[in-house]
């Protein structure tokens, strides 16, 4: 081979490579865009439904159910640099639950949770995690029901009960397994308790809240 | 006389020459998505239609592709077609695509995709390269619903997210734990070469 034509199969490579490149990544890129709407929204009714799963209300099945009853309960708030949701009851306006959604590091990635707390500042009404990749079928399985479930009505701060009943009001029964996410979880929870109980307290003092059941 | 081939491929793919059990191919996501079925069938089908497609293309663009850059080309056509099917599950199946995390990305690394582009796509043309996907793809995907049948069962004792041990099952964790594929793979590659591919062997 000559020299030249070594050059010449050089630059064809280049351009070959670019050519390819430019065809796929628009491809993907009208693939992306195409469907960026669809995502978005599906990502903001994953945090209404968690945000309203969280303070113990029931979720309708409808898009639009879900975004007016979202629009009737919620309000996005921030105070001493965390922003929070406060919750209220969709008929009579009542305050009953703060959200939190919070993030911690997990076994593999990040966990996110909305935590609901009720007025109080201390028990919680529930917890819904929004983002985990934790194994699946161990740490995974926070997202179930079973692990959920448990922590409505509890007290902070946590502690874990391995392999057994949880008989306390701080306790919690860790799954067998995946101990590392457990524990993520307990500071998590831990973590949003402290911060929020502060927060609540401010928030009850404020005559913000003197307004709204003034109004009423 | 374009159906035998085909049959064969799918034969072949299917028994003797399974890229998981005889090529042992495709190990890492076997690791990884088969303690739960749900997330498997999705994986599988996932990978079904990136083999199939870019399989295609790569045989599509055969004649032209540099032999010296000819895996970035793969590469690059298979990453595009793995992104897409994320960005589809994404918009289509949230939830699942949320459970999914990782793995779908995770398609790119699958060694059977990029070892059918380079040892079939590169030298066949695209109608028969596209059936050698499907062929791979299914072959790789009934091995790991079988898999996942069992480690589910075992692990969680449940099919389908569905408990059917009930409660007094004990659930063995390491089935879930990736060490347990081991064990399971190991069984099922020591079965099918002890009995079914071995008396292939003694006719043969």
């Amino acid at each position: 081979m000559t020299k030249k034509s070594k050059t010449k199969q050089r630059v064809f490579n280049i351009v070959f490579m670019f050519l390819v490149t430019l065809v796929f990544i628009s491809g993907v890129s009208f693939a992306y865009l195409s469907t960026r709407q669809k995502v978005l929204l599906n990502e903001k009714l994953y945090l209404m439904r968690g945000i309203l799963e969280s303070a113990g209300i029931a979720v309708p099945e409808s898009e639009k159910e879900l975004g007016e009853l979202y629009k009737d309960c919620v309000e996005e708030k921030t105070a001493a640099g965390e922003s929070f949701y406060r919750i209220r009851e969709a008929n009579t306006g009542k305050p009953i639950a703060y959200v939190f959604i919070q993030s911690g590091p997990g076994l593999w990635g990040r966990i996110t949770a909305a935590i609901g707390i009720k007025e109080d500042g201390k028990s919680l009404l529930g917890v819904v995690f929004l983002e985990q990749n934790e194994t699946p079928g161990l740490g995974g399985r926070i997202t179930e029901p079973r692990f959920c479930n448990q922590f409505k009505g509890k007290m902070g701060p946590f502690q874990m009960v391995p392999e057994g009943e949880p008989t306390r009001k701080n306790e919690f029964d860790a799954i067998t397994g995946a101990t590392i996410t457990s524990n993520a979880v307990r500071r998590i929870l831990n973590r949003t308790l402290e911060k929020a109980s502060q927060i609540i307290k401010e928030e009850n003092q404020s005559p913000e809240i003197k307004t709204v059941e003034g109004k009423l | 006389m374009a159906r035998s081939p085909v049959k064969k491929i799918f034969l072949e793919n299917l028994g003797r020459n399974n890229p998981v059990f005889a090529q042992v191919l495709g190990i890492c996501s076997t690791l990884a998505v088969t303690n739960v079925l749900k997330n498997t069938v999705i994986m599988c089908l996932g990978l079904v239609f990136t083999t199939a497609l870019s399989n295609f293309t790569v045989s599509l663009l055969r004649k032209w592709i540099p032999s010296r850059i000819r895996m970035m080309v793969e590469v690059l056509i298979i990453a595009s077609y793995v992104i897409i099917v994320d960005i589809v599950i994404k918009a289509t199946l949230p939830d699942i695509s949320r459970q999914l995390g990782p793995y779908v990305g995770l398609i790119i690394t699958n060694c059977i995709i990029m070892g059918r582009a380079e040892a079939f796509a590169l030298s066949n043309p695209p109608g028969v390269s596209f059936a050698d996907g499907i062929a791979s793809g299914l072959g790789y995907s009934y091995v790991l619903l079988i898999i996942a049948f069992f480690r589910e069962l075992l692990g969680s004792g449940a099919i389908w997210g569905i408990s059917v041990l009930g409660e007094a099952w004990v659930n063995w964790s390491i089935m879930v734990m990736a060490p347990g594929v081991f064990f399971m793979l190991a069984i099922f590659i020591w079965i099918i070469k002890g009995v079914v591919l071995k008396q292939e062997e003694e006719k043969a």
